[in-house]
């Protein structure tokens, strides 16, 4: 059964061993984890569910992170989504923070400053 | 033998675009590597809090996760080798077997990448005398073209078989509405240098390059 009381999160990435094992740490620290490895398997997963927050990698195999952000947060704007990635430059991140992501994080990525963000008081890079 | 004018900096750009591919997949590699350590650290400091928790399974399982990760990352770098060494010299003898499974490991590192299949093929690997850089690259086009046409779900079989034309390298598996990888003016050049044709079978889905067994001393 479902905690209620533990902040959700939806991570979204198809490296599926990091995706495990970044689950599993975050879900030690009190978060309750689901787990995407394609965009649009997020995107329904997003309209089943109210996630307090997304983590989402840009490349993905089927639509890029990108348009994920844009579709998510066009239904739901107040969504936190935290980019997460090894390939974006500068201009990525530009755009994303411009789509509305909280913050643009570059792999391997240091938990402290992620759960900063989950909380809700770190600065995104 | 004198330079390809022209392909030579579609062979330079190939170059930078597989690295920035490979150089992705070493930075997914060393981020599961950290997460999966993380993780590690994570169940040994609350086995030392709650012994009980303690799963040696699990911690073991975590261990053999970072050991294969590490591989696939040596995996990775040996591709990033090979293919940098494609570049030492502009005209040398080619083992296309060989050359197709370097490409088909830089296709894996896409994310967008479908199942790849080898054909089987009779015989000795067949070798060219061609510009193995631009072999690569013209090689790499055609398979991401067929990645993107099939998607992640699907495969593509690749075969290299030698006929009365030279070798040819083939791609099946292609839906109905391919549209090969003829329009652009890089592959053009690519073709010129490798004397290469690029032929497309919709009916059959089948995407084929046939190269020379020995690019010409006058055309190069």
């Amino acid at each position: 059964m479902q905690d209620e009381s533990r902040r959700s999160i939806l991570i979204v990435d198809d490296e599926r061993r990091f995706t495990a094992a970044l689950a599993k740490r975050l879900e030690l620290r009190g978060f309750s984890c689901c787990m995407a490895f394609d965009g649009l398997s997020a995107l329904a997963f997003l309209e089943k569910r109210p996630f307090d927050a997304v983590l989402l990698d840009l490349r993905l195999p089927d639509i890029h992170g990108m348009q994920v952000l844009s579709r998510a947060l066009a239904a739901r704007p107040a969504l936190r989504v935290i980019i997460m990635t090894a390939h974006g430059d500068e201009r990525d991140r530009r755009v994303c923070l411009r789509l509305g992501a909280k913050a643009f994080l570059r792999k391997p990525v240091a938990l402290p400053e992620l759960l900063a963000l989950l909380e809700g008081g770190g600065e995104g890079r | 033998m004198s330079a390809a004018p022209g392909a030579e900096g579609e062979g330079l750009l190939f170059l930078g675009k597989a690295t920035a591919v490979i150089s992705h997949s070493i930075k997914n590699v060393m981020a599961t590597v950290s997460e999966t350590a993380g993780l590690l650290g994570d169940l040994v400091a609350l086995a030392e809090r709650e012994p009980r928790r303690m799963d040696l399974k699990e911690l073991g399982t975590l261990g053999e996760t970072i050991v294969e990760e590490i591989q696939r990352g040596f995996q990775v770098v040996q591709l990033l080798n090979k293919l940098a060494h494609s570049g030492d010299q502009p005209v040398a003898d080619v083992d296309v077997e060989e050359a197709v499974a370097v490409v088909s490991s830089l296709g894996r590192c896409l994310a967008y990448c479908s199942g790849i299949t080898r054909l089987p093929s009779a015989g000795e690997h067949p070798r060219i005398h061609t510009r193995p850089l631009l072999l690569h690259d013209l090689l790499f086009r055609a398979l991401d073209a067929a990645f993107r046409a099939v998607g992640p779900d699907g495969e593509v079989k690749v075969g290299v078989e030698r006929g009365a034309d030279g070798v040819s390298i083939s791609v099946h598996g292609l839906p109905a509405g391919f549209r090969g990888i003829f329009e652009s003016p890089s592959v053009e050049l690519l073709k010129q240098a490798l004397q290469a044709r690029v032929l497309l079978d919709r009916e059959a889905g089948v995407l084929r390059l046939v190269l020379p067994e020995r690019i010409g001393e006058a055309r190069a």
